[in-house]
């Protein structure tokens, strides 16, 4: 197995290989191919047929498929476990969407309970306001006030003990 | 030679609304010229002025609000006339004072006007005083130690907003009165930050209204005309996404008497330019919301029914033509839909999204329009509002619009930042929306609508072939498999 694909938030373990006719097939031995021609993409798998159109960025793949634009993040097998090791809760309070830090609420040191409001952020016309995910002690704010960050940018870190 | 008194109209504006303003700019024969900020990289507005400058700032934001560097750049270029689109300066009196002290053209209403109803506690009390409906309030600056008192003797639910506010930013819903305090605080806290100003203006919250606004245009000679009503009652967080003229909901009586009430609104305040009278509507009637004093973002809408240029009578009214036409001869014809292509994404919340624009197919065909603010190869990024582009698309009927607009959605492919096609499409196939039942709510009620349909096997297997197949990282490895191992076959790592 080669690693995972992740489309819409499930992960599906990806296996192929060359066919023995050239090409590629699954580990079933359903062949698959793809051919392009002029901007779209002619997808097979079996008996399945579809046109597509793919734009590749680094590890991510955007396909639009039947009026449907799909993104699809590679992660192979070493990262994927690696994420699943650290998966149980942390500390860390990310961003849910990029913004920026209207308020920080809580100060290095302060002891908080899972649950306290820890910083507002403000994303286009709306303030949300990031919980601590544990409870713990409050870590130094990454970001200061007016400063904006990118989704999934941990903003602020809650430690062990309080 | 043209019939204008100036030859440079300066677009103080980005995104879509740029572009679309320097198109009719430039079939007039008038030299179109742009302020642009760096970040935007290439854009379509880019493409169609002939002269721009780059503006700066703390934030690309402030860049757009700086009205000495604006009207440097206005001086450097030649403008002699200003449009300033939507959003940004487009309703701030200052702003169009300065434009006008500096000798230039502004193309919008009176800057009187835009003080009237820019306040919306000054702009009810003037709707309201000429004997226009309106919808039972509070309004903090009457007496500021009572309005607590007074909000909470409206009743639940209530809407809050920034006195000084505008396009739903700021506002916020209470249902339950024990959270009042805690609600009037954030409400304070968000109209500090957006207007700088934390004075509010409670109403009651009228439950599953419909938002129908009515198209005005006046010239500077006292004619005023409406171009017939838009529904806008599909929004998320109170923003439009969905818009459509006619309104479903409206018998012709109701529809002449709601276009008379926005022109009498008009009228009363001599409006010159391109404007829009909000209301809300339910089974009671309709009231008066909020006058808009620019032009507003679905004015396409009623240029694909009526066949008028909204951004060329601008232009004529600000050069002291008058109108063209009169009430008696503004057709209409057909039905119009306008989608808003947002980078958001809807099943987390409709939370802004950032990326590279890989691909922009845009839809083409019979009655469909597509106004996008970005390019193939650009980038979307988090400093501005993030609206994409707009589809608007004419049928002859209700039921062919709503049916091009979804062929349509379906052919934009946009790849590279999550936007809300494909919700708009569902949202488009709804039932409640197909039979014209909808409500401000609708979107919020529907959940599922936004969390988005799960993949059919077919789907997944020809997405995972074609995501494999095409990254370098997944094919690579295997085509460096010798043949000998894969005709083996039962290989596995």
């Amino acid at each position: 197995m080669q690693g995972y694909l992740i489309i819409d938030e499930a992960a599906h373990a990806l296996a192929i290989r060359p066919a023995a006719g050239g090409g590629y097939q699954l580990p079933d031995g359903t062949p698959l191919s793809l051919r392009e021609s002029e901007g779209w993409t002619r997808i097979q798998v079996g008996e399945i047929v579809r046109e597509v159109e793919i734009a590749v960025a680094g590890e991510t793949v955007w396909i639009h498929l039947e009026g449907v634009a799909h993104e699809i993040t590679w992660r192979s097998a070493i990262e994927h476990h690696a994420r699943s090791a650290d998966g149980k809760a942390d500390g860390a309070v990310r961003a849910p969407m990029p913004g920026a830090v209207a308020k920080v609420l809580a100060q290095p040191g302060d002891a908080v309970r899972a649950g306290d409001a820890v910083m507002v952020i403000e994303s286009m016309k709306l303030e949300t306001t990031l919980r601590a995910p544990l409870p713990g002690t409050v870590g130094r704010a990454r970001f200061a006030v007016g400063e904006s960050f990118e989704r999934g940018a941990v903003l602020i870190e809650i430690g062990e003990g309080g | 030679m043209t019939d204008f008194p100036f030859a440079n109209v300066l677009v103080v504006n980005r995104g879509e609304i740029a572009a679309r303003i320097l198109r009719t700019v430039r079939a007039l024969g008038l030299r179109g010229l742009l302020i642009a900020h760096e970040i935007d990289g290439r854009t379509p507005a880019l493409d169609l002025a002939d002269n721009v400058r780059l503006v700066g700032g703390d934030t690309p934001v402030a860049a757009f609000l700086d009205i000495p560097q604006i009207l440097a750049a206005a001086r450097e270029m030649g403008a002699e006339a200003i449009h300033p689109g939507y959003g940004f300066l487009s309703e701030n009196a200052g702003f169009a004072r300065a434009v006008e002290d500096a000798g230039m053209t502004w193309i919008g209403p009176a800057p009187e006007t835009i003080e009237l109803m820019g306040d919306k506690v000054r702009a009810r009390a003037f709707v309201g005083e000429r004997g226009f409906p309106l919808a039972p309030s509070a309004t903090e600056d009457d007496e500021p130690a009572t309005f607590a008192q007074r909000t909470r003797a409206l009743g639940a639910p209530l809407l809050l907003k920034p006195s000084a506010g505008g396009g739903g930013k700021g506002m916020r819903i209470v249902r339950d009165m024990t959270q009042l305090e805690d609600e009037l605080a954030r409400a304070r806290s968000e109209a500090r930050r957006y207007f700088g100003d934390g004075r509010l203006f409670a109403e009651r919250y009228i439950e599953r209204p419909r938002h129908i606004e009515v198209q005005v245009l006046g010239d500077a000679h006292g004619a005023v005309v409406h171009l017939f009503e838009r529904e806008c009652s599909l929004q998320r967080r109170f923003q439009k996404i969905i818009e459509e003229a006619p309104s479903p909901a409206l018998t012709e009586t109701e529809r002449a008497e709601i276009c008379a009430s926005a022109a009498g609104i008009a009228t009363a305040c001599r409006y010159r330019g391109a404007g829009t009278v909000e209301f809300i509507r339910d089974e009671g009637g309709f009231y008066f919301l909020e006058m808009n004093t620019r032009l507003q973002v679905e004015h396409p809408v009623t240029e694909m029914i009526t066949g008028l240029d909204l951004v060329a009578e601008q232009l004529r009214v600000a050069a002291g033509q008058p109108l063209s036409f009169t009430q008696a001869e503004v057709r209409r014809d057909g039905h119009a839909i306008e989608a808003r292509i947002y980078a958001e994404d809807p099943a987390r919340d409709f939370a802004p999204t950032t990326g590279p624009v890989l691909r922009l197919r845009a839809p083409s065909g019979e009655g469909v329009r597509f106004d996008a603010g970005v390019l193939e190869g650009g980038s979307v990024n988090a400093a501005f509002d993030p609206m994409l582009a707009k589809l608007i698309v004419h049928g002859t009927d209700r039921a062919q619009a709503l049916e091009r607009a979804r062929t349509a959605l379906g052919e934009l492919g946009l790849l590279g930042v999550a936007t809300n096609i494909t919700f708009l499409r569902a949202l488009l196939a709804d039932e409640d929306v197909h039979a014209g039942r909808m409500h401000t709510g609708l979107i919020a009620e529907k959940p599922a609508l936004a969390a988005g349909a799960p993949l059919e096997p077919e789907t997944l297997a020809i997405l995972i072939a074609a995501a494999a197949l095409s990254l370098p990282e997944v094919r690579g490895p295997v085509d460096a498999i010798p043949k000998m191992h894969a005709a083996m076959g039962g290989w596995r790592n």
